[in-house]
């Protein structure tokens, strides 16, 4: 079981995030232990592992909702003890983390809100980060009464809201039928590109984590712990169908795959 | 008070459901005209009279030195107990070992009868209109402050993630998030006080100082007034139902989304 | 009066889970702490809490409170040791439980078949909707007058003002019950060719018992409630009136016993009802939500 630091390209400078010995229990068997990684400055960091594995343990502990049994989290150098300012966090169940009685633009402007920002200038930035998910049209609409894709949209508009400088997201196209899901893929491609942000994606589906990574963080065993960091250095800009037909996409799949059911043969 | 026209219905649609709504209330009227019109029971007089007695007292002296008061006091009684019961409930709700600790208080509280209350409500108050404020909105209290603990622990669990990561501010949580997702439920229980309220207001004048109109129709059965009394039940019967048409528009505009929600459900999704 | 109704609503008895009793939450979600520690920490809430009330009672009572009358805790304990060994004390008691429960009876007999019936044929529903409508937020207690002039103090008085407060829940939630009988399971019932009286035992009765359960919950709260009403305003036999007595005479001591004792009343029908509630629909998806 190594874990390999990630060659990162020449053009990210800085770490964003920093896990150090992490492992968390909660008071009975060990979920995970002994993760060490690091996030680089707009890296997309895709984590995949089987069902079960504790991904969602470890995205709670990431964003500070959950505090670990051991290790560190060091988000942009500080101590991770409660949720970060700067860290946006988009869930998996769209339908139950929008408020219903809000219109859209509501929901996406609720953390800006809280923030203090006046009342102008929320509603703008949410405008903004709507346009920036293509749901400018939809703003005085109730989330029920969206699809699942555009509510999917909304919460991402709202973690983007903000401008945070990195996004987590728990699973978040697990809901969805393929062809939305194709589109949300790229739709987040889009936007890291077009924001430099930093994103962390946890998901079980290797074609999806593979295509959308820089780098791929396998999770298996149990208790779970890294069983790799893979490099993907599949060409860019990522594309549905080129990508998904090169060779080199079928072989890095593959190994994620082997991976992640096979901890011993990394 | 029948069913409200529904989009795109017909005009013969709409008298078609009329008809079949008002026929049974407009012959259970009629039968009492014909049956009370010859009758020679002192306890069960002519329609008609009592009808004559009914716009004569209320229309409009009556509404104004009767009715009004008893509704003050209600709207009083009942805004308090809103306020209480939503106060406390949402208190409750998110302390739960406070709540664990006094739950077995609040439970004998709420299961005594508000009629077993009323005395103990007059010693400490007398007789007037403070007591009968109060009784109104301890009697109320209950059904609201239950129902909030329950809408307040029914909350989503995902939205409670959602709040800490977005680190969503208290008041702003309590004021979008716990209050709206309870809503449903604390309106549910307001309901349920609204006619508790209308009870305790109607027994508190039959046992207090003179005035309101459950004063008004005891007196008038004391005094073997007998239309007036009849008079008096059928202003009563009529309040109550308008109270609670009111209540229903209320609901309907402030739940707006939550109809529309289960509607959207509902339909398939 | 205060009839745990949540279910009053059209629109959340048009769930196919009828509301669970308000504060059944609290209770079930209590009940997940099975860990000694856990229930003994519990308990110790509880008794602190009652000990704090208890307390201030004491305070308020010889305190600021005194001008009012109301008995110590220790002074209540005293009068209720004395009153309740004497027979005139079960005679009230026994009076408001027999008023309670024949009008609660009539009501269910009344109540249940007119609410089905209702239910099953839309025309009928449609006749009586407004009367229905009406009817259910007619404050019982304004026919008391009349009922007064028709048949004095008596229990008869009792029972019918009982009967026509109670029996709207049971009508209402009977209606919502044949209604939401769905198509397919007469379907199913008729594809099995099971007979008349099997299909009502075996599908139709159990499907319709969440909310004739609902119904006669929120019943039979209403008719303890009302009787004591009754007997308090009307002077029929029982707890309510003795607390007229204990009141028109200023004796605070025995008058507080019996509100106690409504208290107590109130209490034990929750609890029997829960029970009941949890016996007949063990297998519902109400009951079976937060068990641990």
């Amino acid at each position: 079981m190594t874990t390999t630091e990630a060659t990162k390209p020449d053009t990210r400078t800085g770490t964003v995030l920093e896990v150090r010995g992490l492992g968390h229990s909660y008071g009975g068997p060990q979920i995970f232990e002994g993760l060490d990684f690091t996030v680089g400055k707009g890296e997309f960091v895709c984590i995949v592992g089987p069902s079960g594995v504790g991904k969602s343990t470890l995205l709670q502990c990431l964003t500070g909702l959950i505090r670990p049994s051991e290790g560190d989290i060091l988000f942009e150098g500080k101590r991770v003890t409660e949720p970060p300012e700067g860290l946006a966090i988009v869930f998996q169940d769209y339908s139950r983390s929008l408020m219903p009685w809000l219109s859209v633009i509501d929901n996406v402007a609720l953390p800006l809100r809280s923030a203090g920002v006046k009342k102008a200038e929320r509603l703008a930035q949410a405008r903004q980060a709507l346009v920036e998910v293509g749901l400018s049209d939809v703003a005085q609409a109730y989330p029920w009464q969206l699809s699942g894709g555009m509510q999917q949209r909304v919460a991402i508009a709202r973690a983007l809201a903000s401008n945070p400088r990195a996004i987590i997201m728990d699973e978040p196209f697990a809901s969805v039928d393929a062809q939305t899901r194709a589109d949300l893929e790229d739709l987040v491609l889009r936007v890291r590109d077009h924001l430099g942000l930093t994103v962390m994606l946890v998901t079980h589906d290797i074609d999806e984590a593979v295509y959308l990574a820089d780098t791929v963080l396998a999770l298996s065993g149990r208790p779970a712990r890294v069983t790799a960091m893979l490099p993907i250095d599949l060409p860019k800009p990522r594309d549905q169908l080129s990508t998904k037909a090169l060779p080199e996409f079928a072989d890095l799949r593959a190994e994620v795959y082997t991976l992640i059911r096979n901890p011993a043969t990394a | 008070m029948v069913a409200p026209v529904r989009k795109g219905e017909q005009a013969v649609t709409v008298v078609r459901r009329l008809a079949w709504e008002l026929w049974l209330p407009a012959l259970l009227i009629a039968l009492w005209a014909i049956f009370s019109a010859t009758s020679t029971d002192p306890y069960f007089p002519p329609l008609s009279e009592i009808l004559d007695k009914f716009a004569d007292v209320w229309f409009f002296e009556g509404i104004r030195t009767e009715i009004w008061p008893s509704l003050q006091r209600l709207f009083v009684g009942f805004a308090l107990a809103c306020v209480a019961g939503v106060g406390l409930g949402l208190a409750l709700g998110v302390m739960t070992r406070v709540d664990n600790a006094v739950r077995p208080i609040v439970e004998f509280l709420r299961a005594t009868p508000g009629v077993a209350i009323l005395p103990v409500m007059i010693l400490l108050l007398g007789l007037g209109d403070s007591m009968k404020v109060a009784i109104i909105a301890l009697v109320a209290t209950w059904p609201i402050l239950l129902n909030t603990i329950d809408g307040v622990r029914s909350v989503e669990p995902v939205l409670h993630q959602v709040t800490a990561s977005y680190r969503i501010t208290l008041a702003d949580r309590i004021r979008f998030v716990i209050l709206p997702a309870a809503s449903p439920q604390i309106f549910a229980g307001a309901r349920t006080a609204l006619a508790i309220s209308i009870v305790a207001m109607v027994v508190a004048e039959m046992v207090g100082t003179p005035g309101g109109i459950g004063y008004y129709i005891l007196d008038a059965q004391r005094g073997f007034k007998i239309t007036s009394m009849w008079a008096g039940i059928i202003a009563l019967g009529i309040l109550g139902y308008l109270l609670n048409k009111l209540f229903a528009l209320v609901e309907r505009r402030v739940l707006a989304w939550h109809a529309g929600m289960t509607a959207h459900n509902r339909g398939g999704k | 009066m205060s009839p745990t109704a949540t279910a009053n609503a059209p629109g959340a008895a048009r769930e196919v889970t009828p509301p669970r009793p308000a504060g059944s939450i609290g209770r079930a979600a209590a009940r997940k702490r099975k860990t000694m520690s856990a229930r003994l920490t519990s308990a110790a809430g509880k008794l602190v809490a009652l000990a704090i009330v208890v307390v201030a009672w004491h305070v308020f009572v010889t305190g600021p409170g005194k001008a009012s009358g109301i008995p110590t805790p220790l002074q209540l304990i005293e009068t209720g040791a004395d009153l309740v060994v004497t027979g005139q004390y079960w005679d009230a008691v026994g009076n408001t439980l027999l008023t309670a429960l024949i009008g609660f009876g009539l009501s269910v007999l009344i109540g249940v078949p007119l609410g089905l019936v209702n239910g099953t044929y839309r025309k009928v529903e449609q006749s009586t909707s407004f009367v229905v409508d009406f009817g259910r937020t007619i404050p019982g207690v304004a026919i008391l007058p009349l009922v007064l002039l028709l048949f004095g103090g008596t229990r008869t008085m009792a029972v019918v003002l009982v009967m026509f407060s109670a029996v709207w829940p049971i009508l209402v939630q009977s209606t919502y019950a044949a209604q939401q009988l769905s198509l397919q399971m007469k379907q199913v019932a008729r594809a099995f060719r099971l007979s008349p009286t099997s299909r009502i035992r075996d599908i139709y009765l159990p499907s319709s018992l969440p909310f004739l359960m609902t119904g006669l919950r929120i019943a039979a709260t209403i008719s303890l409630l009302i009787t004591i009403s009754a007997e308090f305003l009307g002077g029929a036999d029982g707890i309510g009136q003795r607390l007229y007595q204990a009141l028109t005479v200023d004796d605070t001591q025995r008058m507080f016993v019996y509100v106690f004792t409504a208290g107590v009343l109130g209490i034990c029908l929750n609890r029997l009802l829960v029970l009941a509630q949890s016996r007949v629909l063990w297998w519902h998806p109400s009951e079976r939500v937060n068990k641990p």
